[in-house]
């Protein structure tokens, strides 16, 4: 249980975090107002205030929260379909050393190409759309995925394995008594580091082959000549990034709290 | 009195990770246990006692010669020869009470002795507690009681408090002896420390560098609990045939 008096605490702590990050936007803030006069720095660098307002009005219009969905749909559609795909395989190259090795070599292959490298194929294959969006997500997600499930269930210390068999688990029995706990924290770690590659490969995906989302509204500062939407699009990427990767870590220290 | 533990001429080698190297761990090992007998295995580093116990539990198979439990031969792991590890070897996602109860569920018997055994181990105010809030000695009271709680026919004890500070080590010493007294189960104990061995084993047996053999079987008879600095004599001449290669 946390005292009250911790609990306040914690909510300080957590909002000294962003002490900093708010001192920075008022310095920006103040020295664009007293220091900068020619109006064409400020329309390609805009202050914190003017970002503000293009954000507010892409709000109301409601053009924001498409793109919002649109990115944060394909992140969690392509990141989940990594963690249903690449933790079984993981698991089972690390369990069968024969399937592992066979692996091997195409895995080292495949893996050093580029996520974005597949646009071209992709597009051929599944055509411009949210199919292909999400096929780009989930190479790039499920590759951390898998080598992270890999690592996790390879570190199953052999004592613990040996201690459950001589406490009287049969063989059978090994995966789900021992093995997925042991290996639990690792692959939650591997998730939370996957859904984060995805959010990172999400715009240059997007440049190349999207009419909704928030990198093609990065783009429209430059098309548009209006930076401060490409501020807005960024900051949003900033936010939902660090949202998901706060929800992550919160969860993975729920599941195993023992550690 | 009955065999519990019967080597007869095992060897056992094995290959080096590294090296690729053949390493004779043993090589015609004789070892008679009594059933209720408490005997420590005492020698150098590196002389294969650890690999005596692993035949005993069976994670390892001999070469040549017999390994026999109850008079039944050993084959693979059992229920009736559980090992303590050196680091207790903890479930650490299970609380304290859980890893003593691992065993008992495993079985499908519930939770079986847990209670008695968090209250004779000292251990029911950390029922609750996760295996990394526990210091060393408070872990192998979780291994010794998770042991227990199967209620083998032998316990093989492999260094089980070498890597505690001098004070938990003569704790947990005490804990061993009374759970010792309390079941008279038959404990194989492997250690690096004389003085432990004379003070908790019925018999010391010292044996030699690899491959091990048996050196000397000495018998301690004094009364319970002991005093180690009045048992002075058969300490410093196991010490001597422990340090000095024949």
């Amino acid at each position: 249980m946390v005292a009250p008096g911790g609990a306040v605490r914690g909510a300080l702590r957590g909002a000294s975090r962003w002490t900093l990050v708010l001192v920075l936007l008022a310095l920006w803030e103040l020295g664009g107002r007293t220091l900068v006069t020619d109006p064409r720095t400020l329309l390609f660098l805009p202050l914190p205030s003017t970002i503000a307002a293009a954000a507010w009005a892409l709000a109301r219009d409601g053009s924001l929260l498409v793109d919002l969905g649109r990115s944060g749909g394909r992140v969690l559609v392509g990141s989940l379909a990594a963690v249903l795909v690449g933790v079984p395989l993981g698991a089972v190259v690390a369990s069968w050393p024969r399937v592992g090795a066979a692996l091997d070599a195409p895995l080292r292959l495949v893996r050093p190409i580029p996520p974005i490298a597949w646009v071209p194929l992709t597009i051929l294959w599944f055509g411009v759309g949210e199919l292909q969006q999400v096929v780009i997500l989930f190479f790039a997600a499920a590759f951390v995925v898998m080598a992270g499930t890999t690592d996790a269930v390879r570190g199953v210390p052999p004592t613990l394995l040996a201690a459950a068999r001589n406490l009287g688990v049969p063989e059978r029995g090994l995966l789900l008594r021992v093995s997925v706990p042991a290996a639990l924290p690792g692959v939650a770690a591997a998730v939370r580091e996957g859904v984060g590659t995805a959010w990172f490969v999400l715009v240059a995906a997007e440049f190349l082959s999207a009419s909704e989302g928030l990198g093609v509204l990065i783009l429209e500062g430059r098309d548009l000549l209006e930076p401060a939407r490409t501020f807005v699009g960024m900051g949003a990427l900033a936010a939902c990034g660090a949202a998901t990767d706060l929800a992550l870590g919160a969860l993975q220290a729920r599941l195993t709290r023992w550690t | 009195m009955s065999k519990a533990v019967a080597l007869a001429g095992v060897r056992h080698a094995y290959t080096e990770a590294g090296t690729g190297r053949r390493v004779e761990a043993l090589a015609g090992l004789d070892l008679n246990v009594a059933a209720g007998e408490l005997v420590a295995i005492v020698g150098p580093s590196g002389c294969g006692k650890t690999t005596i116990l692993h035949l005993v539990a069976g994670l390892l198979k001999p070469d040549a010669g017999s390994v026999t439990c109850g008079g039944a031969p050993v084959d693979g792991i059992g229920t009736d020869r559980v090992l303590v590890f050196q680091d207790g070897a903890l479930f650490p996602w299970l609380t304290v009470a859980e890893n003593v109860s691992f065993g008992p569920r495993a079985r499908g018997e519930g939770t079986g002795r847990t209670a008695e055994l968090l209250a004779a181990l000292g251990l029911d105010g950390a029922a609750d507690r996760y295996p990394k809030e526990l210091s060393g000695g408070m872990r192998q009271r979780v291994a010794l009681a998770r042991a227990l709680a199967v209620d083998p026919a032998v316990l093989l004890l492999d260094e089980p408090f070498g890597a505690l500070d001098a004070l938990s080590r003569e704790r947990l010493q005490d804990v061993l002896e009374a759970a010792w007294l309390r079941d008279r189960k038959t404990m194989l104990l492997v250690t690096h420390s004389v003085e432990e061995a004379v003070r908790l084993a019925d018999r010391v047996i010292v044996v030699s560098p690899r491959p091990a053999a048996v050196r000397a079987d000495v018998r301690v008879d004094a009364p319970r609990p002991r005093d180690v600095t009045a048992l002075g004599e058969i300490r410093r001449t196991i010490a001597q045939m422990v340090r000095t290669p024949e």
